[in-house]
């Protein structure tokens, strides 16, 4: 039975050419869309090294500044602030303090090499799982000191000192300081912007971000929980460690953390200045997108499926007539109905997956390898199902209790 | 005969109701599209006020430095003038072409509304080495050092928003920081620049005020200071390599980074038209979807219609009327589609919801308006010509 309802679907498919095409395009592009977008979003946002924890993970770039008289400012915290203040946050968790990749650069053979450097201190490394191909990190006490020694990037490593070559525990001049290498580290794609650097090293003693009663800097903090039920404790521990910072006057501050997935939020749209509540818009506008994409081929899906019901009157009443049940005729749609779907589907994951492939190796190269989220997949196809099925299962359910008579009547050729 | 074509319309309301709603959600999103294009078309048009060829931005980092910073300075001006390669040099604070350091000001002149302004403080060199056209009086020089009265350039739209027709020349200005009351200054405007717009050819036009840099009093430590470099054609690296060499040999603890103005142009553009990319894939994706639904239904109605064409023809209607007929039709639908959404799209310059000006959503609209009607009228024309080509004698023997 269920066989010969694929055959009967398999023929109708071939003979409603312009029907197909129609259906099985607008299925398609709408799942290899949704699908390359969420890989792109899972590239920035994902568990992926270095922050192979997202779950456990908080960022806090941003502190809230209210000064009385002069409203509210966005600023962000310095080295001196995050490790006279914020370094006990409870049993377990680690804390590290980065700032800003500033570019520098670096001279070979006659060649400029620019470079982003990221000054970090020990707790860094702890935070986030580098994946280090040689040497080690530097620990918290060489951070501290602010000697001259530098974790760089795999890319870094063949550029400056030639493929294959020896990089741990030989010189690097950037910026005409002279750095030992003490690890290289697997490439950090650039979306992932807490993390990214082409060189990592110490803050500099000098800088202006160390010096004591400095509160306001380009640094950020991150947190590591050690476990995802330990996250609300460690947030609750910042506010209170932040609510005991000693401010001038009746200034107050107040900080911002934010998940992995806000923090990118946050980036994608910092640059507009369009709102105060990044996140809350990037949620509005991506599920307005995706509400939009499949919102349309479900209706173009609906409006033929109507029009296409009518068109098989003759069908169906010649089968009336020999004595199918309005549940078998029903059956049968919603089969063929099914059929269309799932190939719109598969049709739908090659696109994406060939489109992803292009993407790696061309325009994308330095954001990272992408694959198609196989559960965004199913999602997807799933909504897809289900828009399929209300659109043919109401047509299906009105043709199927056409009376015999009736539909042979008004059919036309 | 709008009225006989609405009838038609209203009599297969179901699959023209869908398609209805199809078009008005293209629409708004192809609204969306079209203001977003309309302000970057209309940043595009105006030049940005200064040439960005060949100049590099040094960006200084002190590093805390407790030596006095001003000695050092002029040295390292000094220097990096004289290098080989290197035309001009000038400092400047803050609103340097494509910098993100941006110092706001809050400038009155008697009897005019206050108007926040960008603030850029800088040296005698900065116009000629941008390039920066000048409309009136002229840029700052050596004459300024004995001024009683510190002098004050101001761009167009400063000067339009302060002083339209009247005289600028000559006119005081006063200024205060916006976040700190007690930094103040005065000055008497000498000259009148072009339209200078720190963010580029995207970046919106705003009223600008340049104020000629006095040496602060000893002791007086800034955290970073930005140096533009005007190099000759054809220098590269060596030569960049040679001025963070300069500068770390001279300044012993500061840190230095080297941009050229055409990479951070690049970066700049890039930023404006990503959010345009993205608008645009999900239109262009819209459309298809839109262009499907259109010859689907139509086809399905020619198919459904032949009798109706049959009889037309028969009574005398031409292939030309027939396929005009169609044509219209669809119009007349997508006008009824497009209503409710220019309704929805008026909305916006009348609650004033997000500050861009009421060209941008004119312009918005008109965009959307032509190309959904163009487009429209190009899916038509094919399924039109099917239905011109009916025999009314085959049309009505089949019926």
């Amino acid at each position: 039975m269920f066989l010969s309802y694929l055959k009967i679907a398999w023929k109708v498919l071939l003979r409603r050419k312009f029907f197909t095409l129609t259906s099985l395009v607008g299925i398609s592009f709408t799942l290899m869309i949704l699908l390359v977008g969420v890989a792109l979003y899972d590239r920035a946002a994902g568990a992926y090294a270095p922050e192979q924890y997202p779950d456990r993970l908080l960022f806090g770039s941003y502190m809230q500044l209210k000064m009385p008289g002069n409203g509210e400012m966005k600023v962000r915290p310095s080295y001196w602030l995050i490790n006279q203040h914020l370094r006990k946050l409870g049993p377990g968790v680690q804390v590290g303090i980065s700032a800003e990749v500033q570019a520098v650069a670096a001279y070979v053979g006659g060649r400029k090499l620019a470079l982003a450097l990221k000054p970090t201190d020990g707790g860094f490394w702890q935070v986030l799982q580098f994946r280090f191909l040689a040497g080690r990190p530097y620990s918290e006490r060489q951070a501290r000191s602010g000697e001259a020694v530098a974790v760089i990037s795999a890319r870094t490593a063949r550029q400056y000192f030639g493929a294959g070559q020896p990089a741990v525990g030989q010189v690097l001049e950037a910026n005409e300081k002279r750095y030992r290498v003490v690890g290289v580290v697997a490439d950090v794609p650039t979306m992932r912007f807490h993390a990214y650097a082409d060189l990592w090293t110490p803050y500099e003693p000098s800088a202006l971000e160390r010096q004591p009663e400095v509160p306001f800097g380009e640094s950020e903090l991150l947190l590591l929980a050690p476990s995802t039920a330990a996250v609300p404790d460690m947030r609750a521990a910042l506010r209170r460690a932040v609510a005991a910072i000693p401010m001038d006057g009746d200034s107050r501050i107040a900080f911002l953390p934010s998940t992995l997935g806000e923090s990118v939020a946050d980036r994608l749209l910092a640059r507009y200045n369009w709102t105060s509540k990044p996140v809350q818009l990037f949620r509005v506008l991506s599920g307005g997108a995706v509400a939009l994409l499949l919102l349309l081929p479900a209706l173009n899906l609906i409006s033929m499926n109507v029009s296409r019901m009518r068109e098989r009157a003759s069908e169906i009443g010649i089968r009336k007539a020999f004595g199918a049940t309005a549940g078998t005729l029903a059956g049968q749609f919603v089969v063929e109905t099914l059929v269309l779907t799932l190939l719109g589907g598969l049709l739908g994951l090659v696109l994406a997956a060939a489109l992803l492939r292009g993407l790696s190796n061309g325009y994308l190269a330095a954001y990272g390898h992408f694959q198609p989220s196989l559960v965004v997949f199913g999602w997807a196809l799933a909504a897809t199902l289900v828009f399929g099925l209300l659109s043919g299962a109401y047509p299906a359910w009105r043709m199927a209790r056409l009376s015999a008579v009736e539909a042979l009547k008004h059919a036309r050729a | 005969m709008i009225r006989h074509l609405l009838k038609l319309i209203w009599r297969r309301k179901a699959a023209n109701g869908l398609l209805a709603l199809e078009l008005l959600l293209t629409f708004l999103v192809l609204f969306g599209l079209g203001c977003l294009v309309a302000v970057v078309g209309l940043a595009l048009r105006q030049p940005p006020g200064f040439s960005y060829e060949q100049v590099w931005t040094l960006r200084l980092a002190t590093n805390n430095d407790t030596l006095p910073q001003e000695p050092t300075l002029l040295r390292l001006q000094r220097q990096l003038g004289q290098q080989p390669g290197v035309e001009v040099v000038s400092l400047a604070m803050y609103s340097t072409p494509f910098s993100e350091y941006i110092m706001n000001s809050t400038a009155t002149v008697a009897g005019q509304p206050p108007l926040i302004v960008a603030e850029v403080e800088t040296d005698d060199q900065f116009a000629a080495l941008l390039e920066m056209p000048l409309l009136e009086g002229r840029w700052f020089d050596r004459r300024d050092e004995a001024a009683g009265l510190p002098p004050i350039i101001i761009n167009r739209e400063m000067r339009e928003a302060f002083f339209g027709n009247r005289p600028a020349l000559g006119q005081r200005i006063r200024l205060q920081h916006a976040l700190n009351e007690n930094e103040k200054a005065e000055g008497r405007v000498v000259g009148v620049v072009g339209s200078y717009r720190p963010g580029g050819e995207l970046g919106p036009p705003q009223p600008v005020v340049f104020r000629r840099r006095v040496p602060p009093a000893d002791g007086t430590r800034m955290f970073a200071y930005t140096l533009l470099v005007k190099v000759k054609p054809g220098t590269g690296a060596a030569l960049e390599q040679q001025l963070v060499r300069i500068v770390t040999a001279i300044t012993k603890t500061w840190t230095v980074s080297a941009t050229p103005l055409s990479d951070s142009r690049a970066l700049a553009l890039q930023t404006s038209l990503a959010p345009l990319l993205a608008v645009g894939i999900i239109s262009a994706f819209l459309l298809l979807n839109v262009a499907l639904g259109l010859f689907g239904m139509l086809w399905q109605a020619i198919s459904q219609r032949r009798d109706e064409i049959g009889l037309r023809r028969a009574l005398g209607a031409t292939a030309t009327d027939i396929g005009r007929q169609f044509v219209v039709e669809t119009l007349v639908l997508t006008t009824l589609a497009l209503l409710p959404g220019l309704f929805i799209a008026a909305q916006f310059p009348l609650l004033g919801v997000l500050g861009v000006s009421t060209h941008v959503y004119l312009l918005g609209m008109l965009l959307a308006l032509v190309v959904l009607y163009v487009f429209t009228l190009l899916c038509t024309l094919q399924p039109s010509w099917l239905a011109a080509r009916i025999q009314p004698a085959v049309a009505l023997r089949e019926e």
